[in-house]
């Protein structure tokens, strides 16, 4: 093996020389073997967003070949984890349902794995309390209605780019974004609501999970807080069909929470119910 | 939900082969659609069939036991939050895990080491996996001797690059560095060893 082949593309010292002379997709094994900063992994994942469609496929697509190869060729180690460890993480699991689920209902505080836990923002005691109202203040007080709450922190700093990568949904380009972190909250009724959030896409997605169907005639809506005091703004709705599929919500970065209410179908054009779970975004 | 059957895991590891031939990929697949659905049972099952595989890269990659089974936890709590984000089009469940396990871990050695264990663990990481280890540790079976095979074909360097980069958390700067070698040069090896290996097991 020559590392001097003449029909290898020549590297440079540095990523953005790389970029410059147009060899993005040699970097894709690098990238799916980790060997490159957090810094890097966004420099490429935007150029990729800001270029064309096949060059991001072509990419991709090298990056999953190399992934199977790393996971054939060098994930071959085995090791007896410890006998409890299983059970150390049903116990942390955002909710542990075993299989006999409970459904009675009973709203618990959402806490998601290394996450700080949950600020007070949920009040149980005003949970029923009544309709949505115009302004800050009556929209901080709907909020507080929240039967469960969570924080996620998601840092301040937006990359200011919009990413459309053609070649991955809007979703996965939520869910794989480098700066994308989840918070899980726990349904009243049963269930789990997990919001995965990316400031660098500007988007959220909503995943529920073992969350019952809304009943008939109702739906589960979002509604994104605005960070400008303006009223909620309908973010989508689910229903029965539609439940078991995560909702992309687009425009989180003006907004300070994601709030979900159960709406008589087939959706409000504001919230008339007390949010059921509220994620509070924090920078 | 029902657990599908998985007795052959054990004896057939995930591997390009065996994603292409045998129900392994399939039988993990079908328990990540259930765990999406929120079936603890299928959950266990997944984590019994896999988290050999994921502790024993963790452990590889950070030794400590400690750090190995934190790191371990949170990839099973990210199976759990996002198996209903894999898609079987986009690669095999296999590689899915350990592409979590492996960037979890890469994570924490990259935040927990101080300067002087990450010196420390340049030697250990370039020492790790000589060929003879491999074949201990999968003996017997047909893809993963194909596997070793294929790893035969990489060059010394090529090789080197790789598992100081995979079992170190190395970026390929850090790489250099400890070679004493150029940046291109770095990036080049880890480039065309996967590429290589990549062509030899037909990995399409």
């Amino acid at each position: 093996m020559s590392e001097n082949n003449a029909n290898a593309m020549h590297f440079s010292e540095d990523l953005a020389t790389d970029l410059d002379r147009g060899l993005i997709l040699e970097w894709a094994e690098i990238y799916a073997l980790d060997a490159l900063t957090e810094d890097e992994r966004a420099a490429i994942d935007a150029f990729l967003a800001s270029g064309p469609a096949q060059t991001r496929q072509l990419f991709t697509e090298r990056v999953r070949a190399a992934r199977e190869v790393l996971a054939s060729g060098y994930a071959m180690d085995e090791a007896e984890p410890p006998a409890d460890l299983f059970d150390r993480i049903t116990a942390s699991l955002p909710q542990t349902a075993l299989p006999a689920t409970d459904l009675s209902g009973a709203p618990e505080p959402a806490t998601a794995p290394g996450s700080p836990a949950p600020a007070p923002v949920a009040d149980l005691a005003a949970r029923r309390a009544g309709k949505a109202r115009g302004g800050a203040s009556g929209t901080r007080r709907w909020l507080v209605a929240a039967a469960a709450a969570a924080v996620l922190v998601v840092g301040g700093t937006a990359v200011g780019v919009t990413l459309a990568n053609q070649q991955q949904s809007p979703q996965e380009q939520v869910l794989h974004a480098s700066d994308v972190k989840t918070e899980t909250v726990s349904i009243p009724g049963g269930g789990t609501a997990t919001i995965s959030l990316s400031r660098s896409r500007d988007a959220a997605v909503v995943a529920m999970k073992n969350v019952p169907a809304p009943k008939a005639g109702t739906v589960y809506q979002m509604w994104l807080i605005p960070t400008n005091g303006q009223n909620p703004a309908s973010a989508g709705t689910m229903d029965a069909d539609t439940l078991s599929k995560p909702a992309t919500v687009k425009g989180i970065n003006a907004a300070t929470a994601v709030a979900i209410t159960v709406e008589p179908a087939p959706g409000s054009q504001k919230p008339t119910t007390a949010p059921i779970s509220v994620v509070q975004l924090k920078s | 939900m029902d657990t599908p059957p998985t007795s052959e895991l054990h004896a057939k590891p995930p591997g390009p082969d065996a994603a292409a031939s045998s129900g392994d990929a399939e039988t993990l697949t079908s328990l990540l659609a259930a765990v999406a659905a929120g079936d603890q049972a299928a959950f266990r099952r997944f984590y019994e069939l896999t988290s050999r595989r994921v502790y024993g890269m963790a452990r590889r990659v950070l030794i400590d036991p400690e750090l190995s089974e934190d790191t371990t936890q949170e990839v099973y709590l990210q199976v759990w939050q996002s198996a209903a984000r894999f898609d079987p089009a986009a690669g095999s469940p296999f590689a899915w895990l350990m592409t979590i396990a492996h960037r979890r871990a890469v994570d924490k050695v990259r935040s927990s080491q101080s300067a002087s264990d990450r010196e420390a663990r340049y030697g250990a990481a370039s020492q790790v996996v000589e060929h003879d280890e491999v074949v201990d540790e999968v003996s017997g079976r047909l893809e993963a001797e194909a596997v070793v095979r294929c790893l035969d074909t990489l060059t010394a360097t090529q090789q080197e690059s790789v598992k100081l980069a995979y079992y170190g958390g190395l970026t390929y700067r850090e790489v250099a560095e400890r070679l004493d070698a150029a940046v291109p040069t770095i990036k080049s090896r880890i480039r065309d060893g996967l590429l290589r290996l990549k062509n030899c097991l037909e990995v399409s």
